[in-house]
């Protein structure tokens, strides 16, 4: 598996499925049983101690259960790495204070961890992460324990950083969500493999394993579909349309020239992370050859035709 | 009705003097001396930053064993070491040694029992920023468990002050010394309730002085 600098990696899995061992190997907070970890050009599974705690500064990472020190004040936590990479005491002022305004805890700055409110937290633990100028953003969960709300700022802060800072961040999650809010690609994980691998649009759009449809079907929210499907008589076909072709009248235009009708059975229209996306379920209704047309002009309009 | 005929004052207030020296001296040795027991106990413990499973059961063996022994039989086992240090097994330079061999195990387990409590994930997080492991002992695991810590040596405080009456027994010196000598072996029963007194007074103060760090400090 390659994780490109500068991009925003995703691994989905079910608890249990591995993708937490696999996200705490690249800091080799685990310990691979076979097998190279490469960060940067540098490959971490052949350094001494001394040498991987080097290498770890530049590798940030963020937790779901935030794991602030509950003695220190936000200062002191966003400090701690910087303490650790032996700054001088003006240097690293200047950079807590930077690091501070970047997730906006300026005001927060003296109080403690529990006095924080999740999201804050999480604030926290990104700005420690980001004190030594990481390559490398590793997101173990980080908005599993936040309210929607919460877990859709922190995102923004986190597509932010990527953005402004270049800073390539794997994440690992259960929430399809979150990867289709800030992902550029994503990789499935099952029972310790990595079943199905790809651009977010893609692997959304045609999800191949049973894994990743379930996960497609979280934010789908195609419930009880199925059965209405099949009580249906005429042809039903399933479109995928991504990009400015989300906001074009083709499916009339397709359908003017000929005497087919057709019916909406289901439909989607959303954005992942910048492209916007749609997806319909639609039963249309006439002869078969008026519907092959139909198709073949939808297919050369680039949508993605496929029967049901 | 009682008359308190025997209890000469500037006695008892050496005897004081002399109790909170021995407790004093005695948990500032058990302090750093089980500090550093108990921070090899934990980092060696299963699934910890060391992991040495034989040096934890060597350890843990002879803290046990240190532990099962009474007091007064302990001060009188180690007479020979108490000699070697101080020059002599009698007095309040006598009692310290033994009072800090019986003490320093029971803090390390103290230690060791507040270090596990810090979160694993604080120490992992430590770990993924690049701290040594000596990073993660002074800056992560001392600094969490401070609360913890400071409760923990207040307890053995309190129990120094029990095993320094106790040492009267071999001639240590101090309330118990006191109390022992006149109010058991002469039936001065007045002298006896005098310094029981004291004791309780010096128990009450430890114990209200540590709660109030403990509350001071903790952050959760």
């Amino acid at each position: 598996m390659t994780v490109q600098k500068g991009e925003i990696f995703g691994i989905i899995g079910h608890s249990g499925a591995g993708k937490s061992t696999l996200l705490r190997c690249v800091n080799l907070l685990e310990k691979p049983t076979s097998g190279t970890v490469n960060v940067g050009g540098v490959e971490l599974t052949g350094l001494s101690e001394r040498q991987l705690q080097t290498q770890r500064r530049r590798i940030g990472m963020i937790f779901q259960h935030f794991n602030l020190l509950s003695m220190s004040t936000v200062r002191d936590n966003i400090a701690f790495p910087l303490v650790l990479a032996k700054l001088s005491k003006t240097e690293l002022n200047k950079r807590v204070d930077e690091l501070l305004k970047l997730v906006q805890l300026e005001d927060h700055a003296d109080k403690y961890p529990a006095q924080l409110s999740g999201g804050q937290k999480q604030r926290v633990g990104i700005a420690r992460a980001l004190a030594n100028n990481p390559d490398v953003l590793l997101c173990d969960e980080a908005t599993s324990a936040l309210d929607p709300q919460t877990t859709n700022s922190i995102l923004s802060l986190l597509l932010d950083i990527n953005e402004k800072l270049g800073i390539t961040i794997l994440l690992i999650t259960h929430e399809m969500n979150v990867i289709r809010s800030i992902c550029d690609r994503v990789a499935v994980v099952d029972q310790g493999e990595i079943v199905e691998m790809g651009d977010v649009l893609h692997v959304f759009l045609k999800p191949e394993h049973p894994v990743t449809r379930d996960f497609v079907d979280q934010v789908a929210d195609s419930g009880g579909i199925g059965q209405l499907l099949r009580e249906r008589a005429g042809r039903l076909l399933r479109m995928s349309y991504i990009g400015d072709l989300t906001y074009e009248p083709i499916l009339y235009n397709a359908v003017k020239p000929t005497s087919v009708q057709f019916a909406i059975l289901q439909g989607t229209v959303s954005r992942m992370k910048q492209t916007p996306y749609g997806q319909l379920i639609v039963e249309l209704i006439g002869s078969d050859a008026e519907i092959e047309r139909v198709i073949a002009v939808l297919r050369k309009d680039g949508l993605e035709v496929e029967a049901v | 009705m009682m008359s308190f005929e025997n209890v000469r004052l500037p006695e008892i207030w050496d005897a004081t003097k002399d109790t909170l020296y021995m407790m004093a001296a005695s948990l500032v040795f058990t302090i750093i001396f089980g500090l550093i027991i108990g921070i090899i106990l934990f980092l060696t413990s299963r699934r910890q930053l060391l992991h040495q499973p034989v040096v934890y059961g060597l350890l843990s063996l002879i803290v046990n064993v240190l532990r099962s022994v009474p007091f007064v039989i302990l001060m009188i086992m180690i007479m020979p070491l108490t000699k070697l240090i101080t020059g002599t097994t009698l007095g309040v330079e006598g009692s310290i040694p033994p009072l800090v061999v019986a003490a320093t195990p029971f803090f390390a387990r103290l230690v060791e029992t507040s270090l596990r409590e810090v979160d694993r994930g604080v120490i992992e997080a430590a770990q993924a920023m690049g701290a040594s492991k000596w990073d993660i002992v002074r800056r992560v695991l001392l600094r969490e468990s401070s609360p913890s810590l400071l409760a923990a040596v207040t307890i053995t405080a309190v129990t120094l002050v029990s095993y320094t009456a106790m040492s009267g027994v071999i001639g240590g010196g101090g309330l118990g010394d006191l109390a022992l000598r006149y109010g058991y072996q002469r039936f001065q029963t007045d002298v006896m309730l005098v310094t029981v007194a004291l004791l309780i007074v010096l128990v009450q103060v430890l114990q209200t002085i540590g709660d109030s760090l403990v509350r001071r400090y903790s952050r959760k």
